[in-house]
């Protein structure tokens, strides 16, 4: 048997009386990149999110890099980098102060070396100084990328990655995304832009309403999206 | 990469907190104008040459001491909870408790480094003096008191951050809990204002009551702030 990057299963999500997730059964493999497109309020950010560990389902089972999340999730939470729609850095520290700090969370060896290839890697190598407040929406979405980076997780979990970016910031995600998968890490990408995910995914899902309605090939999930499968 | 020790993750959240607010010092700002002007507003009801002031002093400090401690504990989660820092921290591999004692521990420096001015400016408005033999006993009061109010307010912070109101409800939470150890802390600041040591009673009670408190954090934050911001 494969084994498997994230499994999901029977997974129910409440919020109040409503379902952001009914019924969900979904997994990939280790090494892959996952698309999970759907229309705004589909359930995407709400599963990404317990693929984090940020949210706990109301019933059922996930599975991360084979650790349950009904047990002690903090060895996973080292094992995973996730990128969500705010760049979670303190606004008045300077980048590379903001970086540093989380890699000591994570105990990143050589912490000023990382983040400084990760900055660079990243088009932020001349803004470490620079307070996160001065950065456009792109530039903190860059950010973002390299907190998530700074402990090359086995997994990556990212939420609309490309929102705010420009073209060539964009292509700078593309790479750092074939990168990871290249280096035989995962990925799950939440996004809306159907065309990129198509090309860059190796497995996708659509979500409608908190379930799953099709799952597959990404060019053909695309498609399905687009028709409004979603 | 090697998985760093409790303590130091604990050392490291606590000498972010102090960065992060040497660069802002809107916590200590606003507790620090807070605690002021309720002095002073207080130092326009009661002279000091009044015969009250010697049956109230030590509830005027308590109640300044609250009010300004309150705005900390608000902002303990509050400013990390909307720049999304808190996430962030929530996904690091950081123990709940850790990260509960961390933010305990620094609030409670802020304050307490707050009460300290606040005190002396007290003494100067009121025209008191603390005699030389209960002064120690008085701040060790103080500092205990004060941790018990962190550990509980911190607490209910995780809990109503991101409530509608979270902040009102704090304090509709927050006071009547504080009620039994803010009575306790009166009286033996209260006993110490008039040259008399508090006594172990009072000093159980308020040790008793930060037990109470710092061992529900431990045990009750993952589920606090488990599910936090909970979004489609």
């Amino acid at each position: 048997m494969t084994a498997q990057a994230f499994q999901v299963r029977g997974v129910w999500k409440r919020f109040g009386g409503r379902d952001a997730l009914s019924n969900v059964t979904l997994s990939a493999p280790l090494g892959s990149c996952l698309a999970l497109l759907g229309h705004n309020g589909s359930g995407k950010t709400t599963l990404l999110r317990m693929l984090a560990t940020l949210a706990t389902p109301t019933e059922g089972d996930v599975t991360v890099l084979g650790m349950s999340l009904r047990d002690d999730v903090r060895a996973l939470r080292s094992r995973i980098g996730v990128v969500l729609d705010r760049h979670l850095l303190p606004r008045d520290f300077p980048l590379g102060d903001a970086l540093r700090m989380y890699a000591g969370l994570y105990g990143v060896q050589d912490a000023a070396d990382r983040v400084e290839e990760l900055a660079t890697r990243l088009g932020l190598g001349r803004r470490l100084d620079d307070p996160v407040r001065t950065f456009s929406r792109g530039m903190g979405q860059r950010a973002s990328i390299c907190r998530a980076l700074l402990h090359d997780p086995e997994l990556l979990l990212l939420d609309e990655p490309f929102t705010g970016l420009d073209a060539r910031a964009m292509d700078v995600t593309d790479e750092v995304i074939r990168a990871t998968i290249a280096a035989g890490r995962s990925v799950v990408l939440v996004t809306h832009d159907l065309e990129r995910a198509a090309r860059l995914a190796t497995h996708a899902a659509v979500l409608a309403d908190g379930r799953v309605v099709f799952q597959g090939d990404p060019a053909e999930a695309a498609a399905a999206a687009a028709r409004g499968a979603a | 990469m090697t998985a760093p020790s409790e303590l130091r993750l604990f050392r490291t959240l606590v000498a972010w907190d102090f960065l992060r607010e040497m660069r802002r010092r809107t916590t200590l700002l606003s507790m620090g104008v807070m605690g002021v002007i309720t002095l002073f507003l207080f130092s326009f009801a009661i002279r000091p040459e009044d015969a009250v002031l010697a049956n109230t002093r030590a509830g005027i400090l308590w109640v300044t001491f609250l009010l300004a401690a309150t705005i900390g504990i608000d902002r303990a989660f509050r400013n990390d909870a909307e720049s999304g820092v808190l996430e962030g921290l929530l996904l690091a591999p950081v123990g709940r408790a850790t990260l509960y004692y961390a933010r305990v521990t620094s609030t409670f420096l802020f304050v307490a480094s707050l009460q300290a001015l606040l005190l002396v400016l007290f003494l100067l408005l009121f025209n008191q003096e603390i005699p030389r033999a209960t002064l120690a006993p008085m701040l060790a009061i103080v500092a205990a008191t004060s941790l018990g109010f962190v550990a509980v307010g911190v607490l209910i912070s995780a809990m109503t951050w991101s409530l509608p109101a979270g902040d009102v409800l704090l304090r509709i939470l927050l006071f009547p809990m504080l009620l039994p150890v803010f009575n306790v802390a009166v009286e033996a600041t209260d006993k110490a204002f008039a040259g008399r040591a508090p006594s172990w009673l009072h000093v159980g009670m308020i040790c008793a009551f930060d037990l109470l408190f710092l061992g529900a954090g431990h045990l009750l934050f993952e589920h606090l702030v488990k599910d936090s911001g909970g979004r489609t």
